[in-house]
């Protein structure tokens, strides 16, 4: 057995009953899960999942309990006088401290790993599956590496364990974690360029699978720097006496040395920043909207994300654009390639982009002449990023939205709370073209119309009017009418044709409401605009019902309309689509005629989208979705890849008392016990 | 042939040790006596390399001690004046450990243990925790790793100290039997009783032997 093995094994045999080892295990499991449980509260709605939640959790502990475990393991064997014994032995320093190392390492491994089955079991008992994070756990085992190595440094360095588990602390916590909050608190304009506190990004990082080498190499530099630096501590025992002192200063010189060299590398790791991308990382579920414009897309898209690898926000980016690319390889359309430019570093690429159209800060999507920059404003969403491949893929023919006037509709370059510029900017993404239409100016709907939207018209069309559209529609053209009140204003002469009859809303006891007039809904039917927003919730301002129309009930034939209802709410119909073939005598060829009706007037306005959490914006865009034919439907009010966590405020208590005192208390009267056990035995 | 010649050390710039020469031969046990504080376990820690001397040179065979210390360390044998054992051990554990940790062979391992149970008459007390013996008990068990592995050289800083009457008189021959060819260096004060195991007995004053 080798001398490493053998210390390996003492060190941990010295801690297999030792109380304090218990205590100190039981602190850090309590300590990660309290840390666990409030990072969950703070990042519920967020990007992360549950399992890099604990990673990052463990990540400012580690240090203690390494501190902590391995503050005796020299510094006893000074105090006591037993390394008198072993320094005698045919062992070399080296070996020693090897041994002494595996030994902390051990113990850190199997507290991380304990106090993910902590979390793991508990979560599990509640019928909650969370993923293990591999690489998030690689890369808390390299920091444990360095925090154990640290830790022994000091226990070398110190005679008593107190004094070296304060140094410990100091090196490895309290420095590098006030630095970091005195510059956010200094700074604090400069915390998103900043990104999150070194140690924590890390295991972010390596979780999302972007591996830093200059980070990996960082962590080891550092990490033999301190074995190196505990074997001379080791070394310098031998040295006592005054004619020793050209030993002790030569082992000083290579302390001194070691740490020069250990700066210039890591220095020059951090300025070359080399990543290297690994094919794991946590799943993630893109909406059927997403997956239906990646699968129908074809040839190759650049995708750059072109900002600072320290911004907060280049770790979410990364994580979107690589899940993305595994996307597009599985459903067989897209080919997507993946670039990461810093404009601080890469400065000949980002003098590229830039050349291209690409801006910094952004998303550059580049696929042969043309150039789509998505901004990173705070965080990039996965609808933003769809709607740019959409751009690029699109047939440069783009299909345009005609939006009436003249009879009090809501206009689509109107920026306030009553205008609908946000969902002329979601179309505008999405590729569409927005314009207005006078009726009366015109003699036929353009051609290259691919749907009408009549917003919230006040007055009635004229019968010249309600003529030309009728021509449209009957030539297989598409509306969207969004009603003011139940009269259906504007062209409410024509949704009867169509299946669709406005009648007033009763109000119903089963009606859910926040502010009394408006309407949550959500109850949705079967169809493909309404399939994906199951689950969420759709907010109309002051609803108009509606009901199947004479035609829809009488219909028969290639004169057969169909009407089918999408939004309900106690039994009423509050939003529908009717459909029905071209006009009699027509081409059969033509595309059938649609017509979708919302009760609301206002419910896609700027107002109505950002006063609360809702689907509107998703319905609305599902609806011209379908309308036009695109068939690319948005997943719903939440994104996918989104944490939510199904426990009510009575499971979440219980969770957290089951982590923080349950578990942890278990595992270390378990411990006490044994110790004890052992103790009587003997 | 262990031989230390003119070796000289001193914590400050005033020695502790001048000049300090003499031999040990196979088989040879030389005791070193002297009052206190006149450099006995400063020299037992030089012999044993835990120290650098400032000038002289410690040798085995002809070679260095300092020039090839693994090879040295594995013909020695050390017992240090403060004894201080792993207490969460039971005896045959903590020898079992030292066998490994000096590199003994495993098959060997077992053989050593025993030996050395049998020769410190630790027998009944090999499944005990340290924790749970006295001094003396705890000065055999570390005399018993002392010889463990048949070393060539043996240093034993006042290796009676502590001991109980009965293990003072079976000393010189449980030392006959475990260090037959070796060379071995103790430190001691009772002079009549080093008469009984000691070839040779050197006094330590000022610094010189």
């Amino acid at each position: 057995m080798s001398p490493v093995r053998v210390t390996w094994l003492r060190t941990l045999g010295m801690a297999r009953n030792f109380y304090a080892t218990a205590l100190a295990l039981g602190a850090f499991w309590a300590g990660t899960a309290i840390c666990f449980c409030v990072n969950v509260e703070l990042g519920e709605g967020g990007r992360l999942a549950l399992g890099e939640l604990w990673a990052v959790s463990l990540s400012p502990v580690l240090p203690m309990l390494a501190s902590f475990l391995a503050m005796d393991v020299w510094s006893d064997e000074r105090l006591s006088g037993r390394a008198e014994l072993l320094l005698s032995a045919p062992v070399s320093e080296l070996e020693l401290v090897m041994g002494k190392f595996l030994g902390v390492c051990t113990m850190m491994a199997a507290a991380i790993l304990t106090s993910w089955f902590t979390v793991w079991g508990t979560l599990a008992a509640m019928d909650l599956e969370i993923d293990f994070p591999v690489l998030a756990v690689t890369a808390l085992l390299v920091q444990s590496a360095l925090w154990s190595a640290v830790g022994l440094m000091m226990s070398a360095r110190f005679r008593h364990a107190a004094a070296a588990a304060m140094a410990a602390l100091t090196v490895t916590v309290i420095i590098p974690r006030a630095l970091w909050f005195a510059a956010v608190s200094w700074l604090p304009e400069r915390r998103l360029e900043m990104g999150q506190m070194i140690l924590d990004a890390h295991v972010l990082d390596m979780a999302s699978g972007v591996v830093s080498t200059g980070m990996l190499l960082g962590y080891a530099v550092l990490t033999v720097l301190a074995l190196v630096i505990a074997v001379r501590y080791v070394m310098i025992l031998r040295f006592a006496g005054h004619s020793a002192r050209m030993y002790r200063r030569s082992a000083r010189l290579v302390i001194f040395l070691s740490i020069v060299a250990a700066a210039l590398t890591l220095s020059l790791a951090m300025r070359l920043n080399a990543t290297l991308e690994l094919p794991v990382g946590a799943a993630r579920e893109f909406s059927s909207r997403t997956r239906s414009i990646l699968a129908g897309a074809e040839g190759e898209v650049e995708a750059a994300a072109f900002l600072p690898r320290s911004d907060r926000r280049f770790r979410e980016t990364v994580f979107l654009l690589r899940a993305l690319k595994r996307e597009a390889e599985q459903t067989g359309g897209l080919k997507l390639s993946l670039k990461f430019v810093d404009p601080r570093w890469d400065l000949g690429e980002a003098e590229r982009l830039v050349r291209q159209g690409g801006k910094s800060e952004s998303v550059v999507l580049r696929r042969a002449r043309r150039t789509v920059s998505v901004p990173i404003a705070d965080g990039l969403g996965e609808r933003e990023l769809a709607s740019a491949i959409l751009q690029l893929v699109a047939n440069p023919h783009r299909k345009t939205v005609y939006w009436t006037e003249g009879h009090g509709e809501a206009e689509f370059d109107r920026y306030d709370v009553w205008g609908m510029s946000d969902i002329a900017r979601e179309l505008a993404r999405d590729g569409y073209v927005n314009r207005k239409l006078a009726l009366s100016k015109v003699e036929t709907v353009p051609e290259d119309c691919a749907l009408v939207v009549v917003a919230a018209a006040k007055t009635d069309f004229s019968r010249t009017e309600i003529a030309r559209l009728e021509t449209y529609l009957m030539g297989g053209g598409r509306m969207l009418a969004m009603l003011e009140n139940a009269e259906a204003a504007g062209v409410g002469s024509l949704l009867p044709m169509w299946g669709v009859k406005p009648v007033p809303a009763v109000a119903v006891k089963s009606n859910r409401t926040v502010s009394g007039s408006d309407l949550i809904i959500t109850e949705f039917g079967d169809h493909a605009i309404t399939e994906p927003l199951k689950g969420t919730q759709l907010i109309l301002d002051s609803p108009v019902a509606m009901q199947p129309s004479a035609a829809a009930e009488a219909g028969a034939g290639a004169d057969k309309v169909g009407y089918v209802p999408l939004a309900m709410s106690g039994g009423q119909t509050f939003a529908a689509v009717g459909e029905r073939g071209a006009g009699t005598g027509s081409d059969l060829a033509l595309r059938p005629t649609r017509v979708a009706v919302v009760g609301d007037a206002l419910f896609a306005m700027n107002g109505q989208l950002a006063a609360r959490k809702n689907a509107n914006c998703d319905f609305f865009l599902n609806i011209v979705a379908y309308l036009s034919g695109a068939d690319a439907m948005v997943g719903g009010g939440l994104e996918p890849g989104v944490l939510t966590l199904p426990f009510d405020r009575r499971e979440r208590i219980r969770a957290a008392a089951t982590m923080v005192v349950g578990v942890p208390l278990a595992l270390f009267l378990a411990m006490i016990a044994y110790a004890l056990k052992r103790s009587h035995r003997s | 042939m262990f031989e230390v010649r003119n070796i000289s050390f001193g914590y400050t710039k005033t020695p502790i040790l001048k000049d300090v020469s003499f031999v040990v031969s196979p088989g040879e046990t030389v005791a070193i006596t002297g009052a206190n504080g006149c450099g006995k376990t400063t020299l037992m820690k030089l012999l044993a390399t835990l120290l650098v001397p400032t000038s002289g040179q410690v040798s085995f065979d002809g070679k260095d001690a300092l020039a090839d210390t693994m090879w040295y360390r594995r013909q020695l044998g050390y017992l240090p004046e403060r004894v201080a054992l792993y207490e969460d051990m039971t005896v045959k554990e903590y020898l079992v450990y030292r066998a490994r940790l000096k590199g003994e062979l495993k098959r060997r391992i077992r053989r050593r243990v025993e030996d050395g149970l049998e020769l410190m008459r630790l027998g009944d007390l090999q499944r005990r925790p340290i924790k749970n013996l006295s001094y003396g008990q705890q000065k055999r068990v570390a005399l018993a790793d002392a010889f463990l592995l048949r070393p060539r050289v043996v240093l034993l800083d006042d290796f009676m100290a502590a001991l109980d009457a009965e293990m003072r008189e079976a000393m010189p021959a449980i030392l006959k039997e475990a260090a037959a060819f070796s060379a071995v260096v103790a430190t001691g004060h009772e002079t009549a009783e080093m008469n009984k195991w000691a070839s040779r007995i050197l006094t330590m004053e000022n610094g010189k032997v």
